[in-house]
């Protein structure tokens, strides 16, 4: 099983180098569609291939460029977020929305990464922008036109992003603007169609991956988690920092007239989620800009020419006190640390030429991100199902494959899950390296068992 | 010490008055910027609680 947290640039890099390390394309899974839009991946793949191509092969620096492209793409979600509160409502409001979007303890970490749930959101913010610039200014054509682009950008790279197009097309229903509405359509369907255009390629046909996509979230809708519909309302109302995200929930539902334009797409997106049982955190993400926005205006109103209370004077404090803190710990974080490095060592190594990675111990193997070993050879590995008499029985007849590496995943008898593999094989292992957790791997393996925290030994095989 | 501090807190108000969403700009851009050195998992974001 791969480490679906290294999905986009796996795929990508691998295509870069002349493999298809996820077998996504056509050729190699017998013609059957993978169900991932290939446009955020194919960016990655023109972008990897670049820097193949000037030379810069480091897979830790190739990743500093891919989350500092990402770090300048999200300062759009300060910039779009400002420019709808402005819009929709006050100076204040704008300036405190951009503060929130800037600053929000879990953001700057989410703006760097491969997050689909979040890189949609800058298309999103411009559909909105560009909706209420078209009601604004005279209901212009080519503003309902950029909205429905922009969504079907947004689409392309998240295809839940779907559900925020519905709310527009409600929201427009109500208003009676059904030619801003067709427009719009129109603008969605050709950015969709052009987005989507490897689908033509590859299969011949389009909107084959957003139909597989479709099809395979029907059928394993409860296959990862089966949540229950409040689970969203906790996680933002815990995500916001409470008392503060109360002010939110309370704006957000008084700003409802002010801002339906942005509320009601964003709550379309959000009943989905509720409803829909596979939940987990960042699929709400899209959610929450609209939500600080919405909020934001709404509590404006409120508040509006009447002096801030001591108790919201200590709110807004202790929630700037805990956000910082949160925000100086998640921005610093090496996430998967011993994963990562154990991967980077290998890249390192002038002879490293395939490894084994040993987790005998274990019914299904999480694949470390081979991203970072800077190889796509098949990597062997030993697990219940899999064990060493079965590896060994294979090397001897294939010798010229023996890996030079071998890597043991977790404290779990370790020792004697090395003994074994030195009696089983009769190979001398030299232990070389090992790759440790950081302290935020830790700390998330405490609070939640269900994050790894495994060390990862390496040895050096020299065959006997 | 205390001068220069308050010569700096006081040109960084000024700054924030005149432009205050250039200097959140730019304080989001620096975070996001130390986000950038410290490598993460790349697409999901660690599931914390569930």
């Amino acid at each position: 099983m791969h480490d679906d947290h290294f999905l986009v640039i796996e795929a990508a890099q691998s295509w870069a180098d002349g493999y298809d390390y996820n077998n996504w394309l056509p050729w190699n899974n017998s013609g059957k569609p993978s169900g991932h839009s290939w446009f955020y991946v194919g960016l990655h793949f023109f972008l990897l291939k670049a820097l193949n191509f000037i030379g810069l092969d480091d897979p830790q620096g190739k990743m500093v460029v891919v989350r500092f492209l990402h770090a300048i793409y999200s300062m759009g979600v300060i910039v779009f977020g400002y420019r709808i509160a402005r819009r929709l409502g006050s100076e204040k409001d704008a300036i405190r929305v951009a503060w929130l979007l800037a600053l929000m303890w879990f953001i700057p970490s989410s703006s760097v990464r491969n997050l689909v749930e979040w890189v949609c959101v800058v298309p999103l913010l411009l559909s909105s922008l560009y909706l209420i610039k078209a009601e604004q200014e005279g209901n212009r054509q080519r503003h309902f036109i950029l909205s429905g682009v922009f969504a079907g950008i947004a689409m392309s790279i998240r295809f839940q992003s779907l559900f925020f197009l519905a709310g527009t097309g409600l929201y427009l229903l109500y208003r009676g603007k059904i030619k801003g509405g067709l427009l719009l359509a129109t603008g969605f369907v050709m950015a969709f169609f052009i987005t989507q255009g490897a689908d033509l390629i590859f299969y011949h046909r389009p909107f084959v991956e957003v139909t597989e996509y479709i099809q395979y979230n029907l059928l394993n809708a409860t296959t990862y988690f089966d949540r229950p519909w409040y689970q969203y309302l906790l996680t933002v109302g815990g995500m916001l920092i409470p008392p503060v995200s109360i002010f939110l929930i309370i704006g957000y539902c008084k700003a409802w007239k002010k801002a339906l334009v942005i509320i009601l797409p964003s709550l379309v997106f959000f009943l989905f989620h509720s409803w829909f049982p596979n939940k987990q955190e960042r699929f709400i993400l899209p959610f929450i800009p609209f939500f600080i926005i919405a909020g934001t205006i709404g509590w404006g109103m409120i508040r509006e020419g009447k002096l801030m209370s001591k108790a919201e004077l200590f709110s807004w404090r202790f929630f700037w006190v805990l956000n910082t803190a949160g925000l100086l710990v998640l921005s610093t974080t090496y996430s998967k640390r011993s994963m990562t490095e154990a991967m980077y060592y290998l890249y390192q190594q002038p002879d490293f030429n395939n490894f084994i990675m040993e987790v005998s111990h274990r019914d299904s193997p999480q694949w470390p991100p081979q991203f970072y070993s800077g190889k796509w050879n098949q990597a062997f590995c030993i697990y219940k199902e899999y064990p060493t008499e079965r590896f060994i029985t294979y090397i001897r007849q294939h010798p010229s494959e023996y890996p030079h590496y071998i890597l043991f995943f977790q404290e779990d008898h370790v020792w004697n899950r090395i003994a074994k593999f030195k009696k089983v094989t009769g190979a001398e292992l030299t232990f070389v390296h090992k790759a440790t957790p950081s302290w935020f791997d830790a700390l998330l393996h405490w609070l939640n068992p269900r994050n790894k925290n495994e060390p990862v030994y390496i040895f050096k095989i020299a065959e006997k | 010490m205390h001068y220069l501090q308050f010569c700096a807190m006081n040109a960084i108000k000024r700054f924030y008055n005149e432009h205050p969403l250039r200097t959140i700009l730019a304080l989001g851009l620096f975070f996001r910027l130390i986000a950038v050195v410290f490598p993460k998992d790349s697409e999901c974001m660690t599931i914390i609680f569930w």
